[in-house]
């Protein structure tokens, strides 16, 4: 309208001046007709750059490596609206990924850019990895990306989802994690691209999961592009049978048999000998073996707890220490020889990632299935002998002290009020909350209820200060709803009232 | 310590003696690969272990030495080398396959390694 009105002005006042030989009125008309012209072409471009903004940073900029035009043009695009400096960081990450080699004086200054940025979202987050991965630190990429998913989905443009999603498929397919593959591509909020959804098809084929026909494959195949370099691909895909989804039974299916296990050590009857030969044959070999079967680790557990339970180490130990001249310290000796055991039996347990309370009740189970027994189902916990018991204290004392010193760090932090640059925020908390997950796993519910009040007095108050002084809401909103679903899940009732008004849940 | 450590550094199987091997047994032994090793022999070079066969070095004898002089640490590492060194076997070489599998996961597919072009059909460099 205001366009329409100076318009008509500029028309009628410039015919007025030049009818009336006012060279004033003409200079006015002129400029206003210049204004006019200026007016319209900025709004032309602007909507050009919204329009076509996100295509052309999506098919030129970045598959040609130009991180700066990558940036400019999706800074003003549409599809990066509801975080636009984000964004641009995002494009700009890609568009360094697409180059032939990492260039690091790019990186470094993205990475400025980005610890520059105040709130991060999901997209700052998404760039950091994607610069991770550029520098070849995958894992780190990994850490980064599969976190970025938990953000909020309302801060979280569904572009970068989608590049986020697309990333950790492709790092899936090629480790040949198929059914992390197919997961992935289950998370909320994803749209792949035909690229993606092909590679996604071939992995649930791989993974044995329900996934889509041969023709299906091959109208994949077709649309995907890059034929050649996928023709391969497509034709291992076929080569593979195809399995239908299972029809629900009425019945539940008989259990398989026991699986025949061959790796499985020859024992000797005395038992320092079985369990020194037990601990030698698991130690020796990869902790997949334990983390399969957790009852192998149950039952060398328990081949421990029988050493310790007849008391021949001690004798043996006494009779050693008396023919070479040590006499009085056998009892300290056989007690470094078990505390030596208890450390080996928790650093297995951790490192195969089974809770040895519940490895030997997988023992326990399997022992009463091949016998037949049906008994009542005992506490794990009161199936530990001394030495697993010991075992299990030992590695939940030195889990719960790693969990209370990460959370102390980020407590001091917080009480100095040392800020970091929003991505690194982000960081810490999720380093933290991984530390307190793995330790919960092995751990158990117990052991959360004792590390729960330290993290979460520590990581709310870290929130408080990221969302109250340092307004990071993208970074603060997805701390406060974790505490809520972990004191939920340990049953912390002040916890949950506090959380709950934090996340704004009645 | 590092994984299978107790058997791996043991001094007893360092030396290839048995725990009920004298002082001057195991000084002797000790010695004679010491001069092995200096020969570059390939009988001193790898040692057993209840856990594998593992490298031997100069340095590594002569800690093994060291270790079971203290007659208090030396009945600690007694303890640990109870058992033969060829009482074990050692482990296989990795099967082929998935190894996350379960054993009572359905329809046992042939096993598929990944692929290598994933990331360079987005356009990506590998990380």
């Amino acid at each position: 309208m205001i366009l329409w009105i100076l318009w008509i002005f500029g028309v009628l006042g410039e015919r007025g001046a030049i009818a009336a030989g006012d060279p004033v009125g003409l200079v006015i008309a002129i400029l206003t007709l210049l204004f006019f012209f200026g007016l319209v072409i900025y709004f032309v471009v602007l909507a050009l750059a919204r329009a076509l903004g996100g295509p052309l940073a999506r098919w030129v900029a970045i598959p040609f490596g130009l991180d700066r035009a990558a940036g400019l043009l999706a800074r003003e695009s549409l599809e990066w609206q509801r975080d636009p400096k984000g964004g641009a960081l995002l494009c700009g990450a890609l568009a360094l990924l697409h180059r032939p080699r990492h260039d690091e004086a790019i990186a470094t200054r993205l990475a400025a850019e980005l610890a520059a940025v105040k709130d991060i979202g999901a997209a700052g987050v998404i760039a950091s990895g994607l610069l991770a991965a550029s520098r070849g630190d995958r894992d780190g990429a990994r850490e980064l990306l599969v976190g970025a998913l938990d953000l909020e989905m309302s801060r979280t443009p569904p572009a970068a989802r989608t590049i986020a999603s697309e990333w950790l498929i492709a790092d899936a397919v090629h480790q040949g994690a198929w059914a992390q593959a197919v997961k992935l591509a289950e998370e909320p909020g994803v749209s792949l691209s035909a690229r993606a959804r092909l590679l996604v098809g071939v992995a649930s084929r791989f993974a044995g999961t329900h996934g889509p026909t041969d023709a299906g494959l091959w109208i994949l195949w077709a649309l995907a592009g890059r034929h050649a370099a996928t023709r391969p691909l497509l034709d291992r895909a076929l080569a593979t049978p195809r399995v239908l989804h299972r029809r629900r039974q009425d019945a539940p299916p008989p259990p398989p048999p026991p699986p025949v296990v061959d790796d499985e050590p020859e024992l000797p009857s005395d038992p320092l000998a079985r369990a020194l030969t037990l601990h030698a044959h698991w130690t020796a070999r990869d902790p997949i073996h334990l983390r399969l079967h957790p009852a192998r680790l149950g039952a060398l557990c328990r081949a421990w707890d029988e050493v310790w339970q007849q008391a021949a180490v001690r004798t043996l130990v006494e009779a050693r220490a008396a023919h070479l001249g040590v006499l009085g310290k056998g009892e300290a000796i056989a007690d470094d020889f078990f505390a030596e055991v208890v450390e080996d039996l928790a650093a297995l347990s951790e490192e195969c990632g089974v809770a040895i309370a519940e490895a030997i009740a997988a023992e326990r189970r399997k022992g009463a299935a091949a016998t037949d027994e049906d008994g009542p189902r005992e506490a794990e916990d009161a199936l530990l002998g001394a030495i697993s018991g010991r075992a299990v204290a030992h590695l939940r004392s030195r889990l719960l002290g790693e969990v209370e010193a990460a959370a102390e760090t980020m407590e001091s932090r917080t009480k100095s009020e040392r800020a970091l640059p929003s991505v690194e925020e982000w960081k810490e908390w999720t380093r933290l909350r991984q530390i307190y997950e793995r330790a919960g796993q092995l751990g158990g519910l117990e052991l959360r209820r004792l590390m729960f009040p330290q993290v979460h007095r520590s990581a709310c108050n870290f929130a408080v200060w990221l969302w109250n002084e340092r307004k990071e809401y993208g970074v603060s909103k997805p701390i406060f709803r974790w505490l809520l679903t972990e004191a939920e899940a340990v049953g912390d009732e002040q916890a949950i009232e506090l959380q709950k008004r934090n996340v704004g849940v009645n | 310590m590092a994984r299978g450590g107790r058997f791996a550094d043991n001094p007893f199987y360092v030396l290839g003696v048995r725990p009920s091997a004298s002082r001057l047994e195991i000084e002797r032994e000790g010695q004679k690969l010491l001069g092995m090793i200096e020969l570059g022999l390939r009988a001193a070079s790898t040692y057993a272990t209840p856990v594998g066969p593992r490298p031997r070095s100069a340095d590594a004898v002569r800690g093994a030495m060291a270790d079971v002089r203290a007659p208090e640490r030396r009945i600690l590492r007694e303890l640990w080398a109870t058992l033969p060194a060829e009482a074990t076997r050692p482990p296989p070489s990795p099967p082929e396959g998935d190894p996350f599998r379960r054993d009572d996961a359905p329809a046992p597919a042939p096993a598929q390694s990944g692929w290598e072009g994933a990331f360079s059909l987005f356009g990506w460099r590998r990380p």
